[in-house]
């Protein structure tokens, strides 16, 4: 079957439901997507409390504002991801969430492989697997602190030891080469 | 050179664009991006590709990890202060019935693990059967109904006009083939569905269609299969170790009314006959929503005036819907009775009379 990703009917009702105001959609969308807005939150927040307060904001921003969504493209969880990583980025650099965040990333260190590791390493399947399968390890390294750690590229630079043009390029390589392989459609509405 | 010397017409580089795609800018720079990007539509929306292949890898690799059951209701008292939900004054109609218990259902069926599917379903016309075949099962008949409006669902050869027979044929076709295959099919079926309903609009949901091996109207039969659907979900919940859901109280609400003309055929088929009397239900479930129902004429259903009737049965309208479809047993249902408690005695009893598979 086709994996990539794509907006599906089941998913453009809820939307439907949410826009007319149907509070049960809320429920049915967070009940849903709950679990995965809470694992990017502490993911990339590693503070629990901080991850709660951005998973809130994330369900209920949509509600006060679903116009944003278009469901024609992409899926909604992956709409979601980019919603939630958004959040969890500004909340990272704030300085308290940030000072709370550096606390616990001190304490906790080494003790979560990264994400990309940790689906190589599962019995998962399709096209996510074989995207990082091909990814250099160099490229994927950076995205993870970028992406799923809220580090800025000059963080990333600073913590690879490289220069802080080869941190952005290594960027782009990989969010070109992930952006090829899953076809991505959909269209987000900046809240910029 | 650094970006902030930089002028508003100056094209953001390729570079740039990937780490602001993924919020690798500190704030100043990042604001320098953006209102440059405003200059390029181009970069915008290689920008928001970028973006949202980045959320759609989130989506693939993260695992979900369950917030505390405080934070659920934390953020519903939150989106009601910033948005005040709208309330389920009346019921919903058909088509949005329809909808939404199919769509509900596809999403239940799309967090299924492998292990889910093949777990055990409980209610005894289902003997043997796993949720694999319960989702076939909706399968059939879904694709039945959509035949019914006169539309062919992609991939689905089933012919026969037999609920049963029909389910065996696509049992026989999806043996052997990924669980994902029915979910897919089921998708398709409702949104073929659903796209004819909205085409023919509610002016036509009086029209008769085949169903059940007679014809009802559009309406009833649209209604059924949203019912089925939603008992079915449940059988799959319970059968994974799931909390029974119900519906949004408008499609409830249609549901309920549309189940309660049906009683006088309920109690025909127990052989009791009770022309000119009248019961009233009350839902407790739905804010006291009560409509009187005439049990010598199927759907003779009206709202409850402040005239007498001969019982008053109180319950919640989900409660008695699951009595319906058999999944409570009568015996079992939370009730009160005014009134002729003998004559509300036979009205419960027969609530599962029409339940079939």
């Amino acid at each position: 079957m086709d994996e990539r990703p794509q907006a599906r009917w089941a998913e453009s009702v809820l939307v439907e439901r949410l826009s007319g105001g149907d509070e049960t959609a809320l429920v049915d969308l967070y009940e849903r997507y709950a679990g995965f807005v809470y694992g990017l939150a502490v993911r990339t927040l590693v503070d629990p409390q901080a991850a709660e307060d951005v998973t809130q904001e994330v369900f209920v921003s949509l509600w006060e504002h679903p116009e944003r969504i278009d469901s024609g493209r992409g899926t909604l969880r992956g709409f979601l991801g980019t919603l939630t990583h958004r959040r969890a980025v500004d909340a990272v650099r704030r300085e308290e969430a940030h000072r709370r965040r550096e606390a616990r990333v001190a304490r906790d260190a080494g003790a979560e492989p990264d994400v990309a590791e940790a689906v190589l390493r599962s019995d998962t399947s399709g096209r996510v697997r074989t995207a990082l399968e091909v990814l250099p390890e160099a490229q994927r390294r950076a995205l993870d602190l970028a992406y799923f750690r809220g580090y800025t590229y000059r963080q990333v630079a600073e913590m690879l030891d490289i220069p802080e043009g080869t941190a952005k390029s290594r960027l782009r390589l990989a969010l070109a080469h992930i952006a090829e392989v899953l076809g991505s459609e959909i269209s987000v509405q900046s809240e910029r | 050179m650094n970006m902030n010397d930089q002028s508003p017409m100056t094209p953001v580089s390729p570079d740039d664009l990937a780490a602001y795609a993924i919020d690798a800018h500190e704030a100043a720079h990042a604001d320098d991006i953006a209102a440059r990007l405003h200059a390029s539509p181009d970069a915008v929306r290689r920008e928001q590709d970028l973006r949202s292949a980045a959320g759609e890898f989130a989506a693939a690799v993260v695992e979900d990890v369950a917030p505390r059951p405080a934070l659920r209701s934390r953020v519903l008292a939150e989106a009601r202060r910033r948005r005040r939900p709208v309330e389920a004054v009346a019921g919903s109609s058909p088509i949005d019935v329809h909808r939404t218990e199919l769509a509900r259902a596809i999403l239940l069926l799309r967090d299924l693990t492998i292990d889910d599917w093949s777990r055990p379903v409980d209610p005894r016309e289902f003997a043997g059967w796993t949720v694999h075949d319960v989702v076939v099962h909706l399968v059939a008949n879904q694709s039945l109904l959509a035949d019914q409006l006169g539309v062919a669902v992609p991939g689905v050869a089933e012919t026969d006009t037999d609920n049963e027979g029909r389910t065996a044929q696509a049992r026989a076709r999806h043996a052997g083939r990924p669980p994902a295959h029915a979910v897919a099919e089921l998708e398709a079926a409702a949104e073929c569905t659903d796209k004819e309903l909205t085409r023919r609009g509610e002016a036509r949901l009086n029209e008769p269609i085949a169903s059940w091996g007679g014809r009802a109207a559009t309406r009833v039969a649209v209604l059924v299969r949203a019912f089925e659907t939603w008992t079915h979900a449940d059988d799959i919940r319970r059968a994974i170790g799931a909390e029974m859901v119900d519906p949004p109280p408008a499609s409830l609400l249609t549901m309920a009314h549309t189940a309660c003309g049906f009683v006088p055929s309920m109690l025909a088929t127990r052989g009791a006959h009770h022309p000119g009397r009248l019961v009233r239900f009350r839902f407790s479930d739905l804010g006291g929503a009560a409509w009187d129902v005439d049990l010598g004429a199927v759907g003779a259903v009206r709202p409850a005036g402040d005239g007498a009737v001969d019982a008053e049965i109180v319950a919640e309208a989900a409660a008695i819907c699951r009595s319906i479809s058999a999944r409570i047993d009568p015996r079992e249902l939370r009730h009160e009775v005014r009134g002729d408690e003998q004559l509300a005695g036979e009205v419960i009893d027969a609530l599962p009379a029409l339940a079939v598979l």
